[in-house]
């Protein structure tokens, strides 16, 4: 019967789900007793808001939990606390923080130095060791696109030093790159691995052009007007082409290659055959392989996909699928090691062939700098993008310096940067954030300013590397050279070099004053002059900050009334000193904190203690934040969950509360694509809102909801939920015990003391008597996991493209499949996660 | 089907009245609302959204009509100025002299302007008399901040923080509906943007297909009805609220199944998260869902440097944009005629090109009205001119369009937002003011 019309026809049916199921289930309430649990459900409800506020002086020594857990005061402060100022508790945390006094966890918090995080950095140096190495050795090592595309391009060309036809409107580029190679600056490494993260990737990317091309010949033949789907043209230091694109183009035919190494396994004579029929050793082809691995290949036998007549492409996939199957048998060291030597078609080929299951076979054993030369191969920039965001959400979950953690979320998002402003901005974030942001989060407003503006990763997403200064030497040389340019556009982009107002702007509006802070387009103007020479050695070299005086505006400048002398990079310097020490910035800081800490709208007299704070202090965040920390205001009743949490905070804080083990954050990541909030992921540069108007949508609800039940139901790739080892003692029953309810409204008291137990480890406060009889009617339901899994794929979009879910397979989790393959438990207590999800997924629990 | 939504089908009473969260949805105290006169509240904010929400869908007796309103934004100032090109103007090219579009390279529309080639795809729209440009349109306001301009179009009130809704929610207003849809409102995207905040309920989803709880299926899973039950009886307003109408989204979406509405034969969408939204804006649409007003938004316009002219990174986002839209228009077949699509962006950029071989923050900026009523194949709108002493501030393309003078033209002949006071406060649109974009 459907549910809707029956609801239609029926007045006494309510559309309230849990009594329509019960219903359905025969066991509907009786008349009185429903309404007389309803007027005390009723009463419970009004007292709610009062008692979830906190309120302690109406409460008593200790308030009781509807759940009919004891909830003291200080326990009651203990939560609110770990609410706002961490990315929220863990099961333990509140007794934890009770042991040691709220006042010192807080102070602890506030010097992150005195906490103990050896296991965490420990763990993400042994398996993100990329993440740890400096922006040049990044950059050289794991090389990006526009790199493989320069070196692709030469390899073309011979080994010779001609560079081909100059692109227009990049002048002096190609000419800078042959000046690189000469100095040696930029070439193939002779380190095998190094070598072969090269020599793979320019045969996928020449691979990748040569579909391009034949797409685009194809589709000029039919005369139809296809879009220049962005190819990099050439003209384009900074090409705009996102990392996904490359992604995207890798698509494999899975379902095909699967299914021939099946028949492949199942036939083992035949594939024999098919070794014996001429194929070339791996060992001999590794013994040749180096940057001319690309010709090499070329030269095997049917080893051009394109070209390749049908049954010699079956016969070539045999080979692949059987020689697969042998290097995943091999020990770790081994299997890299053939990897490795394989020429780059082979290793693509291998690559593809690879099923989900199969990849996490492969990482298996694997240390983390071989899963990262063996993902750094296929794609260099997609493995960078995908660690820094793992260790970003690693850090927000796990590290036991909670508020440097959230502070440092806070500054990444007030200064924020954006992953796919180009194909160099992946290599920049690591750095942004381990250098320039963390170690400052909790420090002085000015030495973060300056740390930003300084930094490579702002200095290319705000534009500033390339703005010049309109009178300066750069600009004339320019000229000098335009006058003498042959090619008009080249001539005119020498002779036009000048100012990009970009950085200047956001660095009053969002970084320090505020829209309403007192600047004019004139001060605009002024400030981008003064921050010319601000920028970056060429990506290639590393792309280090760099003062470069060629570039820089001569002259007085004069920014907000005041004198700036000429004073080359020192100018930049001031402007931020007097940025820094603004009262408008002061207030616009803690306005900010405000938001993020205690309500949408915070009460005026805080912020203007934050902000007399911030003044006295010299911009001192801790001072703010102990401003703030002690305030009456903080701790009233009416900020108690007053702030709906972000899709982040939500992600992060459903994990943390539900104890689970996250061996690989990739799919969280991707969760935070899925709900709107994805990491680096914010294209302008104001940041995520962090008020609750604009996270509070249909599309978004139905997300959270879903999110709920797939991490509590264990379903999510690569976090591992136990709720048997969070519930204890209490012991699983019987589905059709747990409802016996006999149509009186009884609850199996097992069930509803697990269900008292989970409140009280997931939620701070109690759930209303509907929620939890919503909890308590859908306990035995086991399937919603598994639904709501198919409805939160986390697999496509975002930086990670269609590899997300591979590249989580290799890391240790897995997409939905090799997370099967790896798990070596299921899930016992269905019954718990539901009732789980539902908490998580409650109106509850999206508050803080 | 029989839902017409939760406030047809809840017919309960709890027998606690002082449970005043739930009132609202029970006959007796909806009644009552009425004869106090609960409709001379509407529009003060005295009362909780959803309870106005409710009072205006049952008192209202506006006719239904088929009329779609889509709107697109253009986030981050598009550089109008080479979208729809003054080709003739020499000081163009004097101030833009490697990024410029070139005469043999515009599409010519009447001997001033051309299209960007890249958008060529706009130009049978224009010839078919479907598609009208205004050009030098804008907002009074200065700001050459992308975050308050933005906010400023979107509300509507230029100039105005407090706003708290946005125009095209208003407009919805403005135009009551009997029967209004749980999905009269759509925005696809992540978020309800701020152009459709406000007391009428909107919804917002990214894909779909995704959008159910806890299963597919025909009907509402039992968990989704836990969470339902759950959220329809939090104390929580805000979350409440939004429950409510996410679950009768839910439901509407699973009996009307829009995903079985495939593109028409031959219509591409161009890969993408535009391509993707238009085709799901138009699957809505074909559902017959009650959308009137749909909303989403394309990015990367903010081209301070390299943008290219013919060729680039602006070319490369036009070709988006356009081939989106032109797919939109053919995929919508007959239905075309009942819509109207509008494009703004929060400002333009500066009529010269920068040093970077971009453009900064400038003013005014060109916007496409398209649709079935469209007195097409003509570029509204008074041109100010690009000489050096025309340019706004001496570097921009100075406004002499109100953008609230366009949206206010397309809501009201679209959606019969008839009351303009309401949707722009305070801005004097009058229907004698419009540019006679559109018939009726």
């Amino acid at each position: 019967m459907n549910k809707v019309d029956a609801m239609g026809v029926s007045g006494e049916r309510r559309k309230l789900g849990v009594v329509t199921e019960l219903r359905e289930c025969g066991l509907g309430w009786q008349g009185g007793v429903r309404t007389a649990l309803a007027f005390a459900l009723c009463v419970l409800m009004v007292n709610q808001p009062l008692m979830a506020a906190g309120n302690q002086d109406k409460r008593g020594p200790t308030a009781q939990k509807e759940g009919g857990v004891a909830q003291s005061k200080v326990e009651i402060r203990i939560e609110h606390a770990l609410n706002r100022l961490t990315f929220g508790p863990r099961p333990g945390d509140v007794a934890a923080v009770e042991k040691m006094g709220l006042t010192e966890w807080f102070e602890q918090q506030l010097n992150p130095e005195k906490i103990d995080d050896s296991a965490l950095d420990a763990r993400l140096q042994s398996q993100f060791p990329a993440m740890f190495l400096s922006q040049q050795e990044l950059m050289v090592r794991y090389p990006g696109q526009q790199v493989i595309r320069q070196l692709s391009m030469r390899e073309e060309r011979g080994a010779g030093m001609g560079m081909g036809p100059m692109a227009p409107g990049r002048p002096g580029v190609r000419g800078r790159f042959a000046q690189l190679y000469q100095q040696n600056q930029l070439s193939i490494p002779n380190d095998p691995a190094e070598r072969a993260i090269y020599a793979d990737q320019i045969a996928l990317y020449k691979e990748q052009q040569q579909k391009k091309q034949e797409k685009d010949a194809a589709a000029a033949a039919n005369g139809a007007n296809t879009m220049d789907s962005g190819a990099p043209s050439g003209g384009q230091m900074m090409s705009d082409g996102t990392v996904s694109g490359s992604a995207s183009a890798q698509a494999p035919a899975p379902i095909e290659r699967r299914s021939a190494k099946k028949d492949a396994q199942a036939a083992p004579s035949q594939s024999s055959d098919a070794m014996s029929g001429g194929m070339p050793d791996y060992e001999a082809m590794a013994a040749g392989k180096d940057m001319k691995a690309g010709q090499q290949s070329a030269a095997l036998p049917k080893s051009d996909v394109s070209d390749t007549s049908a049954p010699d492409a079956h016969v070539d996939k045999l080979y692949r699928d059987l020689e697969a199957v042998k290097i995943l048998n091999l020990p770790p060291d081994e299997r890299m090691r053939r990897v490795i030597a394989m020429p780059p078609k082979d290793f693509l080929a291998f690559r593809q062939s690879l099923s989900g299951p199969e990849l996490a076979q492969f990482g298996q054993g694997l240390s983390g700098q071989q899963r990262e030369i063996f993902a750094a191969m296929q794609n260099s920039t997609r493995m960078v993008g995908a660690e820094e965001m793992q260790v970003r959400m690693l850090r927000d979950l796990e590290s036991n310096r909670q508020l440097e953690a959230v502070m440092t979320d806070f500054w990444l998002n007030h200064f924020n940067v954006y992953v796919r402003k180009n194909q160099n901005e992946p290599y920049l974030i690591p750095a942004y954030e381990r250098e320039t942001i963390l170690p400052h989060a909790l420090g002085k407003f000015e030495d973060l300013l300056v740390a930003t503006a300084e930094s490579p990763a702002m200095q290319v997403y705000l534009d500033n590397w390339q703005s010049i200064g309109p009178n300066s030497q750069a600009a004339e040389n320019g000229g000098r050279a335009a006058a003498r340019a042959q090619n008009p556009q080249v001539k005119a982009a020498l002779k036009d070099r000048g100012l990009n107002e970009n950085y200047a702007r956001e660095l009053m509006e969002l970084h320090t004053l505020g829209v309403n802070g007192g600047y004019t387009q004139a001060d605009v103007i002024q400030v981008a002059k003064v921050f010319t020479g601000w920028g970056i050695e060429p990506p290639v070299r590393g792309a280090a900050f760099q003062f470069d005086e060629r570039k820089h505006e001569p002259g007085t400048k004069v920014v907000l009334g005041k004198t700036i002398k000429e004073d080359g990079m020192k100018e930049g310097l001031e402007v931020l000193h007097m940025l820094a020490t603004s009262p408008a910035t002061a207030k616009f800081i803690s306005t900010k904190l405000a938001v993020r800490f205690v309500s949408d709208d915070p009460p005026p007299a805080l912020v203007e203690r934050m902000t007399q704070a911030y003044l006295k202090s010299d911009g001192d965040i801790k001072t703010v934040l102990r401003t703030m920390f002690e305030s009456q205001e903080f701790w009233a009743p009416a900020t108690a969950h007053a702030k709906v949490k972000t899709p982040e905070e939500f992600v992060i804080s459903a994990v943390r509360a539900s104890g689970a083990q996250v061996n690989n954050s990739l799919a969280l990541v991707a969760a935070l694509d899925k709900l709107g909030m994805p990491l680096y992921g914010m294209q302008t540069p104001n940041g995520y809102s962090w008020k609750s108007e604009g996270w509070t949508n249909t599309g978004a609800l139905v997300n959270r909801m879903n999110f709920a039940l797939v991490l509590a139901g264990d379903k999510l790739p690569g976090v591992r939920t136990d709720w048997t080892r969070l519930t204890g003692t209490v012991t699983p029953r019987k589905a059709e015990m747990a409802n016996a309810d006999g149509g009186n409204g009884y609850i199996d008291p097992e069930v509803a003391a697990k269900e008292r137990r989970l409140e009280t480890i997931l939620l701070d406060q109690p759930l209303s008597e509907k929620t939890r009889m919503a909890v308590l009617s859908q306990s035995n339901d086991t399937t919603a996991a598994i639904q709501a899994a198919k409805e939160f794929q986390t697999g496509g979009g975002g930086l990670l493209g269609g590899g997300g879910g591979q590249l989580a397979g290799l890391f240790g989790g897995g997409g939905p499949a090799a997370a099967a393959a790896l798990r070596n438990q299921q899930q016992d207590d269905r019954q718990a996660a539901i009732m789980a999800g539902l908490m998580l997924g409650s109106p509850e629990f999206q508050r803080r | 089907m029989a839902s017409r939504g939760w406030n047809s089908a809840d017919v309960s009473d709890w027998g606690c009245d002082i449970c005043g969260r739930d009132a609202e949805r029970r006959r007796v105290s909806r009644r009552v609302f009425m004869k106090n006169g609960a409709l001379a509240l509407v529009g003060t904010s005295a009362i909780p959204a959803f309870l106005s929400r409710s009072v205006l869908a049952e008192m209202t007796t506006a006719a239904a009509n088929k009329k779609k309103l889509v709107v697109i934004f253009q986030r981050g100032a598009v550089d109008g100025l080479n979208v729809v090109v003054p080709y003739t103007e020499q000081n163009y090219y004097a101030m833009r002299p490697t990024i410029a579009v070139q005469q043999n390279e515009v599409i010519d529309l009447d001997g001033h302007f051309g299209l960007h080639p890249q958008i060529a795809g706009f130009k049978p729209l224009f010839d078919q008399g479907h598609l009208a440009i205004v050009h030098a349109a804008g907002s009074p306001d200065p700001t050459r901040s992308h975050f308050d301009a933005q906010d400023y179009m979107e509300s509507g009130t230029p100039g105005l923080k407090s706003t708290e809704d946005g125009w095209l929610n208003r407009a919805l207003e403005a135009a009551p509906e009997e029967k209004a849809s749980a999905f009269r409102a759509v925005a696809l995207g992540a978020q309800v943007p701020r152009t459709l905040q406000g007391k009428m309920p909107a919804i917002a989803l990214n894909n779909l297909a995704d959008f159910s709880v806890g299963g597919r299926g025909q009907t509402t899973s039992p968990i989704s009805n836990a969470f339902q039950a759950m959220y329809d009886q939090s104390t929580d307003t805000v979350l409440q609220g939004t429950g409510q109408e996410t679950f009768e989204a839910v439901k509407m979406l699973k009996a009307a199944n829009p995903a079985e509405y495939k593109p028409l034969a031959g219509v591409e969408y161009p890969a993408g998260a535009f391509g993707n939204s238009l085709k799901q804006i138009a699957q809505l649409m074909k559902a017959n869902l009650g959308v009137e007003a749909a909303f989403t938004d394309i990015g990367g316009w903010d081209t301070h440097q390299n943008q290219g002219g013919a060729n680039g990174q602006l070319a490369n986002r036009l070709t988006e944009f356009s081939t989106a839209i032109a797919a939109f228009w053919r995929d919508m077949g007959d239905d075309a005629e009942n819509v109207t699509l509008v494009t703004m962006s929060e400002f333009g950029r500066t009529a010269r090109q920068n040093g970077t071989g971009g453009t900064d923050h400038g003013h005014a900026n060109v916007m496409f009205v398209l649709g079935g009523a469209v007195k097409g194949g003509k570029v509204y709108g008074k041109w100010p001119g690009v000489e050096n002493e025309q340019l706004n501030e001496g570097r921009d393309l100075a406004v002499t369009t109100d953008f609230r003078t366009v949206l206010g033209e397309t809501a009201y002949k679209t959606l019969g937002a008839k009351n303009l006071e309401v949707v722009f406060p305070g801005a004097k649109v009058r229907p004698a003011g419009f540019l006679g974009l559109m018939r009726g």
